[in-house]
């Protein structure tokens, strides 16, 4: 996996949390094409997030088939025909309850890490 | 549900997706090598870098397209691909297949289009679940409420939850100087329109202010008439007309969807109530009181005339609040009308009256009540229908199957599992089963508005054909008909012997033969069953139009009318009536002329509580039917005076009264007593008004040819001078179109504000009587036909392929010596005996289910045990008849050349 900048050791998403990356994304940017939504997790992630890019796109049709986020064509900032997804109603509701999921999950996995005999 | 349906549309487009995934991914590439180069790498280096964090393409490639399959789905695709390749290599197998089932399929849809269409349709209003009228506590009518009801109502419940309006009157309108003519009107409170959220397409609609007494008359129309009488809906917009003589002005234009809350009518005027009196409009209502205490003529200030259906528009919450205030509104109008009813046990009777909230989200039609049973009848032979299509599709797939077995043989022989080849049989089932569904529900839309013609005639019924609903139960009984039609093929591949099947030796035993001859022994009892109905209903209903209906039919012709809606007052009825009579005695062809004020066969009748005077006569005070005519009227329809007199041009208003009353009536009310000489009256105590019984006269089926002739009396309209009659009778000589035509033609010139309508012959009239059992009995005798060509259609084809699997057999008896004619004679016995299983099972079948209560209740009578029988011997003649040439070609096969084939 190549690095784009001098950076501490890369962690892979974990497996089920890339649903919930690619809707907070799209909640926070608005409509954004794959690229975009790739490079926006590993900005945000300040690069320790390392995102196998080919794997989003199935995910994103996946995302589509569950009506949690639309499609559409467009042009990019580059002048250049790309499909753009965004967020959609039903996503949204989504996107809260996974939050709230992952938040109890951290919750809880650190409360046993914290934990002391 | 919705990523179910998004993968099944992704499966379609997989290709288009893969495609749209290249072009992506080549964006993101390019868009990260961009990048790259901006951070100081060398594009061979970018590139390289770009490639490496997108990873495996080819397996992203193959990630995405897995989310495009659904490898089950896919399986059954293939499976009806292959079908339809299967069927298209025998295009007159399936053409036959899609043909029976499609009119089994188009009888099915339009049966239940029309149904639901009547029975079920929702009003076209927003919302029409919140609708609910107030009905009586024991039966589903609407309850006749006073004005005052509802205004109690009102002050209860919400301003636009609230709402009434009258039964339909006929009114006589004139626009210019056009003629007068009758259109359909109702009379609806000021909040009508605002409580069913109807918009108007032009204009405005009536509102309270509109409803007020004093307020200008003024009118809202439907559209229809609308763009008849003045071109177009704006056009109409201001425009005034006379209604019963009084100017209105429109002001409103109805849209095209919303023709009445009574489905399939259309209502041409809507005025407010507040017209009631001043349009001298006074029929469907109720009313208690007499020449002692008579009633306000304004029947929104009188509380003892109910003549207004309650309609309440209620959200749940409320629903209950609803209940309790129209009980407690009632109450008022009972109360009130109480005081007038003189004994104390119809009293009690009148104050123990209750009513009903109930949701009417179709709001109300009589027509409902009346064609329930006809649907009923129709859904009942339509089943049948649909049955007998299964079992000859179900015949002639095992004839396929058994036609397939050396192909089915090998299958099951290299391995292909019992359940992989049934699923086969099932798909090409399916795909049979989703053509006829389609071609049958193309022929039911196309056919509909015919139907609607003929079941249910003058009435626009609204189509369902299209909707979800239809298509729903279109969807439930291809589902139904696959299963029902490929368990047979399936039964026969569970049993096959695989080894035996690729040889062509008995591959299936006897039990195909067995099964083919039990599939058409069952399309015979169902052909069959259908024969004996049709053929009972068609012998009730030519037995009903010939007896003796008590009057005469083919010379009498009779018109309906309404005077007072024309302007006439109550003094110069006596005058026009007498000038009416002048008018048509001088055209050709009139013998004589009379008027009544309901008649015979007019859909109107009118009662009044009645008692003898005589403490023997066992007959107590109630309402009965009452009429009243002039002289010569039981003579000109040929009704029968048993005993006394007719009325005489010698009653007068101050001769002592006189009575003519039906031997029902002498029956009922005088028990044994001579009834020429009782004394009858109104009130509960003799007075100067009671009347004489002069005549009695023979029982006549006044109301209707199904019902018995009622218990009825007449008075003299010479007594009564400012009766208002209604209904004209001519006795006519010759050709009575003739006389129709010149009649009208007279009327029209010498009373030219006055609508004569629904001018028929009283046997046309008794023909229209019947008309919904007319159709039904029309259409079950196609659907009998129907029937009796499937079940032959059926026999011939599975006897020949019977015939055609006993080829070798048949083959070796002919090589050995064999008598061709009773090889054709052995064809034609084995064929009677089917026929004859068939016609027992169908003759059983037809003398047993009218039996069973609920179907007997859809049948005027069970079918008698001789029309059964006749029944029974045509199925067995059809199937030896059918059977015909299958034994023909058995006994004239050349034998050699069949042992070559096998």
């Amino acid at each position: 996996m190549a690095n784009m900048s001098d950076t501490p050791p890369r962690l892979d998403v974990l497996q089920g949390t890339l649903d919930l990356l690619i809707l907070k994304t799209l909640d926070t940017l608005g409509a954004q094409h794959g690229y975009g939504i790739a490079r926006r997790i590993e900005q945000v992630s300040d690069s320790v997030l390392s995102l196998n890019q080919g794997t989003l796109y199935p995910a994103l049709l996946r995302l589509e088939q569950q009506a949690l986020i639309s499609t559409d064509w467009g042009v990019s900032e580059n002048n250049r025909r790309a499909k753009f997804y965004s967020l959609t109603k039903r996503g949204r509701l989504r996107l809260g309850e996974e939050v709230g999921n992952w938040q109890r999950m951290t919750t809880a996995v650190n409360a046993i890490l914290g934990a002391t005999a | 549900m919705f990523t179910a349906l998004r993968r099944l549309r992704d499966l379609f487009r997989r290709e288009k997706l893969v495609a749209e995934f290249t072009e992506e991914m080549q964006f993101h590439l390019a868009e990260a090598e961009a990048e790259y180069r901006r951070r100081g790498h060398s594009p061979a280096e970018a590139q390289r870098l770009a490639h490496l964090d997108f990873g495996n393409a080819t397996r992203a490639r193959e990630d995405l397209r897995e989310r495009a399959t659904w490898p089950r789905v896919e399986e059954h695709l293939r499976d009806l691909r292959f079908a339809a390749r299967g069927l298209m290599n025998r295009p007159g197998f399936a053409l036959g297949v899609i043909l029976v089932l499609g009119l089994g399929f188009g009888a099915a849809a339009l049966v239940n289009g029309l149904v639901r269409a009547v029975i079920l349709s929702p009003l076209p209003v927003p919302s029409p679940e919140e609708i609910h009228l107030i009905v009586e506590s024991d039966h589903d009518r609407p309850e006749r409420l006073s004005r005052g009801t509802l205004a109690r109502l009102e002050e209860n419940l919400a301003p636009d939850q609230v709402a009434g309006f009258s039964g339909l009157a006929g009114l006589v309108v004139q626009v210019g100087r056009e003629p007068a003519t009758k259109v359909t009107g109702l009379l609806v409170t000021g909040n009508f329109f605002r409580t069913m959220r109807v918009m108007p397409e032009t204009g405005r609609l009536l509102s309270v202010a509109d409803d007020q007494r004093g307020a200008p008359p003024v009118a809202v129309v439907s559209q229809t008439w609308a763009r008849e009488r003045f071109g177009s809906s704006s056009a109409a917009l201001g425009k005034t007309f006379s209604v019963n003589r009084q100017q209105v002005a429109v002001v409103g234009v109805l849209p095209a969807s919303f023709g009445s809350i009574d489905v399939g009518r259309t209502v041409d005027v809507w005025l407010t109530t507040a017209q009631q009196l001043p349009l001298r409009i006074n029929g469907n209502a109720w009313s208690i009181g007499g020449d002692d205490r008579p009633n306000d003529p304004d029947w929104n200030r009188e509380e003892r005339i109910a003549w207004l259906t309650g309609l309440l528009r209620l959200p749940e919450s409320a629903r209950a609040v609803a209940a309790g205030a129209t009980a407690r509104a009632f109450q008022g109008q009972l109360d009130a009308a109480a005081n007038a009813i003189d004994t104390a046990a119809d009293r009690e009777e009148h104050l123990r009256r209750k009513v009903r909230v109930v949701s009417s989200p179709g709001g109300y039609s009589s027509l409902r009540e009346g064609f329930r049973s006809t649907g009923a009848l129709l859904a009942a032979l339509v089943g049948v229908i649909l049955l007998l299509a299964c079992a000859n599709v179900s015949g002639l797939l095992v004839v396929r199957a058994l036609a397939r077995h050396r192909e089915l043989g090998v299958r099951l022989a290299l391995g292909s599992g019992r359940w992989r080849v049934g699923r086969l049989a099932m798909a090409e089932t399916l795909l049979l089963s989703a053509v006829g569904s389609a071609v049958g529900w193309l022929v039911a839309l196309f056919s509909y508005a015919a139907a609607c013609r003929v079941l249910l005639p003058g009435r626009n019924v609204p189509s369902l054909m299209s909707d979800s609903g239809q298509l729903l139960v279109m969807a439930l009984l291809t589902v139904l008909t696959t299963a029902i039609c490929g368990l047979g093929p399936v039964m026969l591949i569970a049993r096959m012997e695989p080894l035996a099947a690729v040889a062509g030796r008995g591959a299936l035993g006897h039990a195909a033969g067995r099964l083919g001859r039990w599939l058409v022994a069952a399309q015979l009892g169902l052909a069959v069953l259908l024969v004996a109905v049709a053929y009972t209903l068609g012998l009730e209903m030519s037995r009903t139009l010939n007896e003796n209906p008590g009057f005469e039919r083919g010379q009498v012709l009779a018109a309906v009318f309404d005077a007072r809606a024309a302007g006439y007052d109550q003094a110069q009825f006596a005058g026009l009536f007498e000038r009416v009579d002048a008018t048509l005695r001088a055209v050709p062809g009139v013998s004589d002329v009379s008027f009544a004020s309901t008649g015979i066969l007019s859909n109107m009748r009118s009662a009044s509580g009645i008692q003898p005077r005589d403490p023997r006569a066992p007959g107590k005070p109630e309402a009965r039917q009452g009429d009243v005519v002039r002289p010569g009227y039981f003579r000109l329809v040929g009704m029968t005076l048993l005993s006394g007199r007719d009325f005489s041009r010698d009653d007068r208003p101050d001769t002592p009264n006189v009575v003519v009353v039906s031997a029902a009536f002498a029956r009922e009310v005088f028990g044994d007593l001579d009834p020429i000489g009782q004394r009858l009256g109104f009130g509960t105590t003799p007075d100067q008004d009671d009347m004489t019984v002069v005549g009695v006269v023979a029982d006549a089926k006044i109301n209707s040819l199904r019902e018995k002739p009622p218990a009825i009396f007449w008075r003299s309209a010479l007594q009564l001078p400012e009766h208002d009659l209604g209904y004209l009778a001519i006795r006519t000589e010759g050709s009575v179109d003739a006389v129709r035509g010149a009649a009208q033609a007279a009327l029209a010139q010498a009373e030219p504000g006055l609508v004569f309508s629904r001018w028929q012959t009283l046997d046309e009239r008794m023909i229209n009587d019947l008309g919904a059992e007319r159709a039904t009995s029309r259409i079950a005798g196609l659907f009998a036909a129907v029937a009796l060509v499937l079940a032959s259609t059926g026999v011939a084809a599975s006897f020949s392929y019977l015939v055609s699997i006993q080829r070798r057999e048949l083959a070796l008896r002919l090589a050995l010596g064999a008598d061709p004619s009773r090889i054709r004679w052995g064809v034609l016995r084995d064929a009677a005996r089917v026929g004859v299983i068939g016609g027992l099972a169908g003759l059983l079948a037809a003398w047993l289910l009218p039996r069973i209560p609920a179907v007997g209740a859809l049948l005027p009578e069970a079918p008698h045990l001789v029309v059964c029988v006749i029944a029974a011997v045509c199925g067995v003649v059809v199937t030896v008849l059918s059977s015909w040439r299958p034994a023909h070609v058995a006994a004239t096969s050349d034998p050699l050349l069949l042992l070559k084939c096998q």
